[in-house]
C-alpha cells in the first residue's frame, strides 16, 4: 500500500561497495564540507568532518581464511529520530518524508543530539559553532535529484528513494533480498528505526 | 570553501543543477587512463561542479574521488600559473624562481634546442612524459621534430611491456585490460586493481558481473584490493612469481584437455613445426629449397608428411615430434607441452605459496567458463624482470581458451595501433634507433632505458645529453633508484617541465611551464576508451597563463619544422587527428561521443582486411617468430626474481621477507593529487601492510612508523597490520612525498617516503629493461619519529 507521503531512505548491497570512497568527495563538494584528518573526536575543538564515511571491516579471520567488507556509513534519517527528541531548541527537525534536517540558527551547539545518536552521525562544526549532518541532500531531493553520494556511486551500491511507494528501487530491493536485509543495530532501549538499510554481505570468503 | 551561502537549513539551497545561469559542458575527466565522462557546470566563468555524464556509455554518470576533486585540482593554490626560469644554481635550497612570459619561455627552449642540436646532435636532447594518457603520439613526434627519440617515460614498467607482449603474440595492440566484462562469465583479476585504477569505466561493470553470479578469480597478495574480498578464488601470490602461476594454469589446461582445439589450430600457430635444432619455424625452403613460396610447415594428419599450413584438405596435428627430410621438428603446441611439463600445480605451488589445489580450480574455472572468459592483467605483473612472458603467458591461455575477442573475452580494439601510427608520431629519423640507449640491442622496449639514459646525462658517455623537456611526468617519483635520476637531473644542463604543480622533478627544472587542467584544455579522450572517441572539451578558459600541453607540443614543433607541425591552431591539429573517423573536431564536441565500431566479436575473422592479424604466420603466435628473430625465447620461460627467497636464499636470511610496492588507493595518482585536501584528508600517511604476527616478531605495532629496507635502500611508512597479507610478504605504496598546505601537510623528504629508493637499477629483464618493482627481499622495524612532517 502506497502511503499518505513520502518516506525517503536507502539501501545498501554490501556486495557492490568496493570501497572507493567516491561518495565521500561527492558529498563534500555537494554540501562544501571542509576536509578534516583523523578520526573523529567528540569535542567541542573537532573541525568539520564527514557526514558520510566508508570504513573497511576487516579482513577478518586469519592469513588466508579471510573475509572483509566496506561499510558505507551516513546519517540513517531514523524513525523517532533521538537526536530530534533531544534537541532542546527544535533546531534538529523531522520533516515529513522523514529527512532529519537541521536549522544551524536555532542551534545552541549544546551537543545533546551528538549523545543522542546512536550511530555518531552528528559532529560538532567549531567554525560554525553549530552541528553538523547528512541532510540526505534535501535540497536536491527536494528538486528531484538524488543524494550526491547516491548519484555518483560507482557500482550503484547505494539505492535511494521513496520507501513508502512499494514500486521504488529501494523498495524493490528490500522485497527481493529480503533474506539478506539488516538496519543497524540500535542500542537496547533505543527507540530509533533507521532508515538505511544494508544487504549483508554474501560475495567472498574465497 | 565556506558555506556562507546556505548559513540556516542546508535544505533551503538549490542545487547547482537546478540553479539559473549555469552552464553544462560535456567532456571527460582526465585524472587517469579511463576517461570517464564528466559534467562541468560552469557558472559565471568558474567552475563550480563536477559531475558524471550519463551520456558515456562505459561509465554511465558515475565518477571515483579523483575526478570528483577536478574543482579543488584546478582552483587549488598550488597550482602553477606562471612560466618560471630559475635564477640560482641547482644545489642551491632557494631557486630564485623569476617569472618570465610563455613567449620568453618557448623562445628560450627553442633556441637551446637548436643550439644543443648544432653542438651534440639531436641525440643530446629529450622528450619526456609521464602516463601520457593518450598524449604519447604528440610527445613522440616532437621527438621526432628535434630528430631523436628517446622518449624518457615510466613506459619499461607501465604499459610498454604489455604493448610488446601483445605486438609480438596477437600483431596488434590490445590492452590486457579489454575484458569484456559485461558479457563474460568468469573474470580473472591477475595483478590489476580495476575498481580503483580505472574506476568508472569498471566499476559499474563488475556490479552488474558480480550481481548476474559471475565467477571472480583474484590474483594480488593483498586481499585489500577491493576485489580479492568478493571473489570466488582469491590467490594470494608471492610477488614476483606470477610467470610461474601462468606455466601452472597451461600445465592444467593440457593436462585436462580443456583447451580449444578449433581455434588453435585455425587462428594460431599451434600446429606450425619448429625445428628442434636450430629452433625457428619450419617453412617450405628448408624441405624444399626451389619452393616459389616459402610458408610456415605443419604435420597432415592424413598424409603423414609435412605440408603448408596453407595446403588444402589437411589435417594439422597440434601435438607431436616429427622428422622430415632429416629434420627433427616438433609443434609449437609440443614445444609448449614440454616447457609446462615441469610446472604441476603442486611444484608451483611451492614456488608461489598458493595452495596446489587453489591452482587447479582456477585454472579449470577459467577454462571451463570458455570463450566468455576474461583476464585483466595490468602493472602488477609488468613490474617484474620476468614480465614479457609473462604477459606473453596470459596471452597464450587467451589463445587456448579461444578468449581472444570472443564474447566475454579480451577484445581488440584499434586505438593502440592507430596511436602509435607515424601518421600521428611522423617519421622516426633515419638511423635515430642506433642511438637507443641500453646494454640490449635486441631489447623489445620502444625507448632508451631509464637507467642508461641518466647515466649518459652523468658520463656523457656513450653521448652527451643536455636537454630533457618533460611534459608532465614525474621521473624522480617513478623511477628505481630515484638517487641516480636526481643526481642526473641536477647534473643536466637544461631540464624543461610541465606540470599543474611543482612537483619533486619540476623542482629541479630550468624553466617550469604551467599546464592547463583537462577542464581548461581541448583534446580527444580515445585512449582506453573502446569502441568510443569522446570531446574531452574544456570546461572554463585557461587560467593565468596555463596552457595546454598539446598547444605547447604544436607551438614548439611548429617553429622547428612547420611542415611536420601544419597546424596553426589546436583545434586543425584535432581535425587532422580525427580524420580517419571522418568527424571534425566541431563535429566531435557538437556530439560529444562518437562510436567508432559497432559491438562486434571475432573481428579476426570478419575477413576484414582493418583486421587481418599482423604477425609474421598471420596467425596469433604461440611461437612467436618475432621474439625469435632477436634470439630471445620464443615460447614461454620462467625466472625468479633476481633477489628472491628461492633465487637467493643466503640473502634472505638477512632480509626474510617479499616486498611488493606499488600497491594502490583510490584517490591519488601515483605521485599525484596528495596535495588535494579533499583526497589527502582520506589518508595522510604513506602506509604499508604486514601480517600481525610479522610485525609482532618485529616489534611493530599498528600505525607505527616503519622502515622497509632491502639491499639497495629503505623507505618509511606507517605499519597498517592486516590477516590479509602472507606473514611473509610485506606491500608498501609508491608516490609519496608531496604535502598538502591546506591542510598544513609539510613535503616529506623524498629519501624517507619513496618506496623506489628499494629498488635496484642494476637488476631487469633484458626484453623490457623492466626491474623488479614487485618481489623483492626487504625487512622491517620500527622507525623512530623523525623531525620530517610526523604526527602523531
Amino acid at each position: 500500500m502506497r502511503g499518505e507521503h513520502k518516506r525517503y531512505g536507502m539501501v545498501m548491497d554490501l556486495d557492490l561497495c568496493v570501497g572507493c570512497r567516491g561518495c565521500e568527495v561527492a558529498c563534500r563538494q555537494e554540501n562544501g564540507l571542509k576536509p578534516h584528518i583523523g578520526e573523529p573526536l567528540r569535542l567541542k575543538t573537532q573541525r568539520i568532518p564527514y557526514w558520510t564515511k566508508v570504513e573497511t571491516v576487516g579482513p577478518r579471520g586469519t592469513f588466508p581464511d579471510v573475509d572483509m567488507f566496506y561499510f558505507p556509513k551516513l546519517c540513517n534519517h531514523c524513525e523517532d529520530a533521538p537526536c530530534v527528541t533531544a534537541c532542546p531548541t527544535g533546531a534538529m527537525t523531522q520533516r515529513e518524508d522523514g529527512i532529519v534536517s537541521l536549522d544551524r540558527r536555532r542551534c545552541i551547539a549544546c551537543l545533546q543530539c551528538v549523545d543522542a545518536c546512536p550511530f555518531q552521525a552528528i559532529f560538532y562544526d567549531k567554525d560554525e559553532d553549530a552541528v553538523s549532518k547528512c541532510h540526505l541532500c534535501a535540497h536536491r531531493v527536494d528538486h528531484g535529484l538524488e543524494p550526491a553520494c547516491v548519484s555518483s556511486c560507482m557500482t550503484r551500491c547505494r539505492v535511494f528513494g521513496d520507501l513508502n511507494d512499494p514500486d521504488s528501487a529501494p523498495s524493490r530491493l528490500l522485497r527481493e533480498k529480503e533474506d539478506a536485509i539488516m538496519p543497524l543495530p540500535v542500542p537496547w532501549g533505543s527507540p530509533a528505526q533507521p532508515r538505511v538499510y544494508y544487504v549483508r554481505s554474501r560475495r567472498g570468503k574465497g | 570553501m565556506r558555506r556562507d551561502m546556505h548559513k540556516g537549513r542546508d535544505q533551503d539551497r538549490i542545487p547547482v543543477e537546478r540553479q539559473a545561469g549555469v552552464r553544462v559542458v560535456q567532456t571527460n575527466c582526465f585524472e587517469c587512463h579511463s576517461k570517464c565522462g564528466v559534467l562541468a557546470y560552469v557558472k559565471d566563468g568558474r567552475l563550480v561542479k563536477i559531475a558524471g555524464n550519463p551520456k558515456d556509455p562505459r561509465s554511465r554518470g558515475v565518477m571515483c574521488p579523483k575526478g570528483q576533486a577536478a574543482v579543488q585540482i584546478l582552483y587549488s593554490e598550488e597550482r602553477l600559473n606562471h612560466c618560471l626560469r630559475r635564477t640560482r644554481p641547482k644545489g642551491d635550497p632557494d631557486p630564485g624562481w623569476e617569472r618570465i612570459s610563455h613567449d620568453e619561455a618557448m623562445e628560450t627552449i627553442y633556441k637551446r634546442i637548436t643550439g644543443y642540436r648544432e653542438a651534440f646532435g639531436a641525440r643530446s636532447i629529450a622528450v619526456g612524459q609521464g602516463t601520457g594518457r593518450g598524449m604519447n603520439q604528440w610527445n613522440i613526434r616532437l621527438g621526432n621534430t628535434i630528430g631523436q627519440n628517446h622518449l624518457i617515460s615510466p613506459g619499461y614498467v607501465c604499459m610498454g611491456p604489455m604493448l610488446a607482449a601483445s605486438l609480438c603474440t596477437l600483431g596488434s595492440l590490445p590492452f590486457l585490460d579489454s575484458g569484456d566484462v559485461e558479457h563474460s562469465d568468469c573474470y580473472v583479476v591477475w595483478g590489476a586493481n580495476p575498481v580503483w585504477t580505472e574506476a568508472g569505466v569498471s566499476s559499474y561493470r563488475f556490479a552488474k558481473f558480480m550481481e548476474r553470479g559471475g565467477k571472480l578469480i583474484v590474483i594480488d597478495p593483498l586481499f585489500l584490493n577491493p576485489l580479492a574480498s568478493k571473489a570466488d578464488i582469491w590467490l594470494p601470490i608471492r610477488p614476483g612469481s606470477d610467470g610461474a602461476m601462468v606455466m601452472a594454469w597451461i600445465h592444467v589446461i593440457l593436462q585436462e584437455r580443456l583447451y580449444n582445439e578449433a581455434f588453435l589450430v585455425r587462428w594460431t600457430n599451434a600446429c606450425h613445426l619448429v625445428e628442434v635444432e636450430g629452433g625457428t619455424c619450419l617453412t617450405e625452403r628448408a624441405v624444399n629449397p626451389t619452393a616459389t613460396d616459402d610458408p610456415f610447415m605443419v604435420w597432415d594428419k592424413q598424409s603423414n608428411s609435412v605440408r603448408p599450413a596453407t595446403a588444402p584438405g589437411i589435417e594439422p596435428a597440434l601435438f607431436g615430434s616429427y622428422e622430415s627430410g632429416g629434420i627433427a621438428v616438433k609443434t609449437a603446441m609440443q614445444l609448449l607441452l614440454e616447457q609446462v611439463a615441469a610446472f604441476t600445480p603442486e611444484r608451483v605451488a611451492d614456488i608461489t605459496w598458493v595452495d596446489a589445489k587453489k591452482i587447479r580450480e582456477a585454472a579449470v574455472t577459467y577454462a571451463r567458463s570458455s570463450p566468455g572468459a576474461s583476464i585483466d592483467a595490468m602493472q602488477g605483473i609488468e613490474e617484474t624482470p620476468n614480465c614479457l612472458y609473462t604477459i606473453r603467458g596470459i596471452t597464450i591461455l587467451m589463445m587456448l581458451t579461444g578468449n581472444i575477442d570472443a564474447k566475454g573475452g579480451n577484445l581488440l580494439y584499434p586505438f593502440w595501433r592507430d596511436m602509435v601510427d607515424t601518421r600521428l608520431t611522423g617519421p622516426a629519423p633515419p638511423g635515430s634507433g642506433a642511438d637507443k640507449l641500453g646494454p640490449y640491442f635486441e631489447a623489445l622496449y620502444f625507448a632508451s632505458q631509464n637507467r642508461a639514459f641518466w647515466e649518459a646525462v652523468l658520463t656523457g658517455e656513450p653521448y652527451p645529453i643536455k636537454m630533457l623537456i618533460q611534459v608532465g611526468g614525474n621521473p624522480l617519483s617513478y623511477s628505481e633508484n630515484p638517487g641516480l635520476a636526481r643526481k642526473a637531473l641536477e647534473q643536466l644542463e637544461f631540464l624543461v617541465v610541465r606540470d599543474y604543480f611543482m612537483s619533486a622533478t619540476a623542482q629541479l627544472a630550468d624553466i617550469v611551464m604551467p599546464a592547463a587542467h583537462w577542464t581548461e584544455r581541448d583534446y580527444i579522450a580515445d585512449e582506453v576508451c573502446g569502441r568510443w572517441y569522446y570531446a574531452q572539451q574544456k570546461a572554463v578558459e585557461p587560467l593565468y597563463d596555463r596552457t595546454s600541453d598539446l598547444t605547447f607540443l604544436r607551438e614548439l614543433g611548429r617553429r622547428l619544422d612547420p611542415e611536420l607541425w601544419p597546424w596553426r591552431t589546436d583545434e586543425e591539429l584535432l581535425d587532422y587527428q580525427l580524420e580517419p573517423q571522418g568527424i571534425t573536431w566541431e563535429e566531435l564536441k557538437a556530439k560529444y561521443c562518437h562510436e567508432l565500431l559497432p559491438e562486434r566479436y571475432e573481428k579476426h575473422a570478419s575477413g576484414d582486411p582493418e583486421w587481418g592479424i599482423r604477425t609474421a604466420s598471420g596467425r596469433f603466435e604461440l611461437f612467436s617468430n618475432l621474439i625469435r628473430s632477436l634470439g630471445l625465447e620464443p615460447l614461454l620461460k620462467y625466472e625468479e626474481p633476481p633477489e628472491s627467497p628461492l633465487s637467493a636464499p643466503e640473502l634472505a636470511e638477512q632480509y626474510p621477507l617479499v616486498l611488493t610496492t606499488g600497491a594502490r588507493v583510490p584517490y591519488f595518482y601515483h605521485s599525484t593529487f596528495h596535495n588535494i585536501p579533499w583526497l589527502r584528508s582520506m589518508q595522510v600517511d604513506p602506509e604499508c601492510f604486514l601480517n600481525p604476527r610479522t610485525a609482532s616478531e618485529a616489534g611493530i605495532r599498528q600505525g607505527d612508523w616503519i622502515w622497509i629496507e632491502t639491499p639497495h635502500g629503505r623507505a618509511r611508512a606507517r605499519a597498517r597490520l592486516t590477516e590479509g597479507i602472507d606473514p611473509r610478504v610485506v606491500s608498501a605504496q609508491h608516490g609519496w612525498g608531496m604535502g598538502c598546505r591546506d591542510l598544513t601537510i609539510a613535503d616529506l623528504p623524498d629519501e624517507e617516503v619513496n618506496i623506489n629508493h628499494c629498488i635496484s637499477d642494476t637488476q631487469f629483464g633484458r626484453e623490457t629493461y623492466t626491474p623488479p618493482m614487485r618481489g623483492l627481499l626487504c625487512r622491517v622495524y620500527p622507525a623512530p619519529r623523525a623531525a620530517s612532517g610526523d604526527r602523531e
